[in-house]
């Protein structure tokens, strides 16, 4: 089992070397490529939940350190899931958009670094990944080189490239205090490191990885680059980026290597407050389809964050199923927002309109995505959101329950926008010759449609099989150390 | 001592290249910058990571001759200027040897040397927060990187290949920085397409 760690990573650093050369044989050769590769990993995170139980500790250690927890599985799962949808998708979708090699080769680079990350073992480990999956998400959202991508390119690289030297230099004080990288060593080591190198570190952690995630008051790179990247590729990075390589990042660092202490709960609460009132308020101004998704994502973090920063077993819960419902709505989202673009030619719903006569298939399943994004019953979302909201009145604090049912109000009145402006109503008559889009792009959008319905149906077994030994993982905070070292090797 | 020096040739070197009017001038200084890394790394005994950094270095002052300097406008001087500047430069010095002496004076043990890095890496992005040229916010995020690398070598990590990620992310940055100043222009402030 510990062998299938490595090849996760190496089965799309494969894909990403072949894409090319097979492209230049046959385009559709290529896409089978990509759609194998992804289809084996989304099959080896299924099997990381048998035989053994779910929460079962796996290590690989050999010139690098890989390591499988409850929490790890769980991200593995939601990463693997989207990126074969997407993957799907883009084999139809990147038709249009040309250089179809290179969009593979990054595809494949990126999604070989959110691996890395999620099952990094190692502190280096976590940090190399992070860089290969960053500059392949910079290259892909300046994908086409149009002047809106590349300016949204600039703005998410020097954003990124800042928080990756905070984290660098934080990694570089870690080692200074414990001798090592090895996340398990350092665990608990860190338990007798100066509590002044603690603080600096956490601190840099937060702030670098806080800005990887979007977190208020450094969000603003984030509508730009999901706006302005192809469809497929801001799928990836609203569904599965800045979880793995932002929230996951704090939540294992936060939690199991540092402990999670009451200053950086409250302010993980704070931000996560803040976050989702900016992203709700600026959400429901947007007339662009895929800017206000970008700004409900960065709402839907604050969510998150809301959740895990609250530390009770609720709050975690309801925060890490949050965070896993929001891998599969918002890919499902954009998506359905990329096949209306490509449909019609724009983004704007001002300049749309009664599209949902010419498109059922997108539009039934963007409804479905809407209605979980907001919280309605019985979509995922509103199950994620209720817990949320439980482990904050639980914990006593009223008001944060008040900032979670506002943004929830906020996102259903921005996603009622999208319905009416660009899906119900008149149809337009520059829109008439319009038509569904092809079936490999709907047949993605409709799996996770079903997905946000099914899970929402079977949310008992969902939180029991695959929430729970997340949760588990969290809860065990610095224990995490002795987990991984008494860990199948 | 060596390293105070060292560290404060670099921080001067960092805070020149946000500063001087040509950009010439700023590729020479990051490579300044670079250079002083590699040996930084090298007398702590990591060779791997030196001879990394010192082909990064390299590599990054080529790109930035290929890329980013053909967008560069000619040096103009208003009347007066230059002695404004030499104040600053002046209050510069004296502000990072003030800086550097603090640290060395007040950190427990060697953790001075942490210290130095740190300024380093806040002296790259100086140049981020502040700059309004494109190049010159470019040039920051390099130095930024440099100053982790130095930073993980003092760490103890001797056989690291991080100085590669950190080629990657420069180069690839300064493709993507030259394609945008050929659109909009170099100015920061005026590019505003998009709106955060």
């Amino acid at each position: 089992m510990k062998y299938l760690l490595p090849l996760l990573i190496a089965l799309p650093l494969l894909g990403a070397a072949l894409a090319p050369l097979f492209c230049r044989i046959n385009r559709r050769s290529a896409d089978i490529l990509i759609l194998l590769v992804t289809l084996f990993s989304a099959a080896i995170a299924v099997s990381f939940y048998w035989p053994g139980p779910a929460n079962e500790a796996i290590v690989f250690h050999s010139r690098i350190t890989l390591a499988l927890d409850g929490l790890s599985r769980l991200l593995v799962l939601a990463a693997s899931g989207v990126a074969f949808f997407v993957a799907v998708y883009s084999t139809a979708y990147m038709e249009k958009h040309g250089s179809k090699d290179l969009f593979y080769s990054l595809f494949m680079l990126m999604l070989a670094g959110i691996y890395g990350v999620i099952l990094a073992g190692d502190l280096m480990v976590m940090y190399i990944s992070l860089e290969v999956a960053a500059l392949s998400a910079y290259a892909l959202v300046a994908f086409g080189f149009e002047t809106q991508k590349l300016e949204a390119s600039f703005k998410y690289f020097i954003m990124g490239e800042a928080a990756s030297a905070l984290i660098l230099v934080a990694i570089g004080l870690v080692r200074a205090a414990t001798g090592t990288f090895d996340m398990a060593e350092v665990s608990l080591r860190l338990q007798l490191a100066a509590p002044y190198i603690k603080a600096v570190s956490v601190g840099l952690f937060l702030t670098g990885f806080g800005m990887k995630a979007a977190l208020f008051p450094f969000h603003a790179w984030l509508p730009d680059a999901h706006t302005a990247a192809p469809s497929p590729v801001s799928a990836m990075l609203s569904g599965v980026i800045i979880k793995s390589l932002g929230v996951y990042a704090i939540v294992r660092i936060a939690f199991n290597l540092f402990g999670f202490s009451s200053t950086c709960a409250a302010i993980v609460v704070t931000l996560g407050a803040l976050t989702i009132l900016v992203g709700g308020f600026m959400g429901i101004g947007q007339w662009d389809i895929k800017r206000l998704m970008a700004f409900s994502s960065v709402s839907q973090v604050g969510y998150i964050a809301l959740g895990l920063g609250l530390a009770t077993p609720l709050g975690v819960m309801g925060g890490l199923y949050h965070l896993f419902n929001h891998a599969i709505m918002k890919s499902l989202l954009f998506l359905g927002a990329g096949s209306v673009e490509q449909a019609t030619g724009t983004r704007r719903m001002d300049e749309l309109g009664g599209v949902s006569g010419k498109m059922p298939a997108t539009w039934l399943s963007t409804l479905a995505g809407s209605l979980a994004i907001s919280g309605v019953p019985p979509f995922n979302g509103f199950w994620s959101k209720l817990f949320i909201i439980m482990a904050c009145v639980q914990t006593g604090r009223l008001w944060l329950a008040l900032v979670a049912v506002i943004g929830s109000v906020l996102t259903m009145a921005a996603f009622l926008k999208v319905q009416r402006h660009a899906f119900m109503g008149q149809l337009k008559e520059s829109l008439s010759g319009i038509k569904e889009a092809p079936l490999a792009m709907t047949i993605p959008l409709l799996s996770l449609a079903l997905a946000c319905l099914l899970i929402g149906l079977l949310s008992p077994f969902v939180v029991s099989g695959l929430i729970n030994p997340a949760v588990a993982a969290v809860a065990a905070g610095p224990e995490y150390g002795r987990i991984m070292i008494g860990g199948i090797r | 001592m060596l390293t105070i020096a060292l560290f404060a040739i670099m921080i001067l070197a960092a805070v020149y290249a946000a500063e001087t009017r040509e950009f010439r001038n700023s590729i020479y200084a990051v490579a300044l910058v670079g250079v002083g890394v590699a040996i930084f790394q090298l007398a702590e005994g990591a060779p791997v990571p030196a001879a990394l950094q010192l082909i990064a270095a390299f590599v990054v002052t080529y790109a930035f001759n290929r890329t980013l300097l053909p967008k560069s406008s000619p040096r103009e001087y208003a009347e007066g200027e230059m002695i404004s500047r030499l104040v600053s430069l002046l209050f510069i010095v004296l502000s990072v040897v003030l800086a550097c002496g603090i640290a060395a004076a007040v950190a427990p043990m060697n953790y001075y040397r942490y210290l130095l890095s740190l300024l380093l890496v806040l002296a790259g992005i100086y140049a981020v927060a502040f700059k309004k040229d494109i190049k010159k916010i470019v040039a920051g995020i390099v130095i930024a990187g440099y100053a982790g690398e130095a930073l993980l070598v003092l760490a103890g990590e001797k056989q690291g290949i991080t100085p590669l990620a950190g080629l990657a992310a420069a180069v690839l940055l300064s493709f993507i920085a030259s394609r945008l100043i050929d659109r909009l222009g170099a100015d920061i402030t005026k590019i505003r397409e998009l709106r955060g």
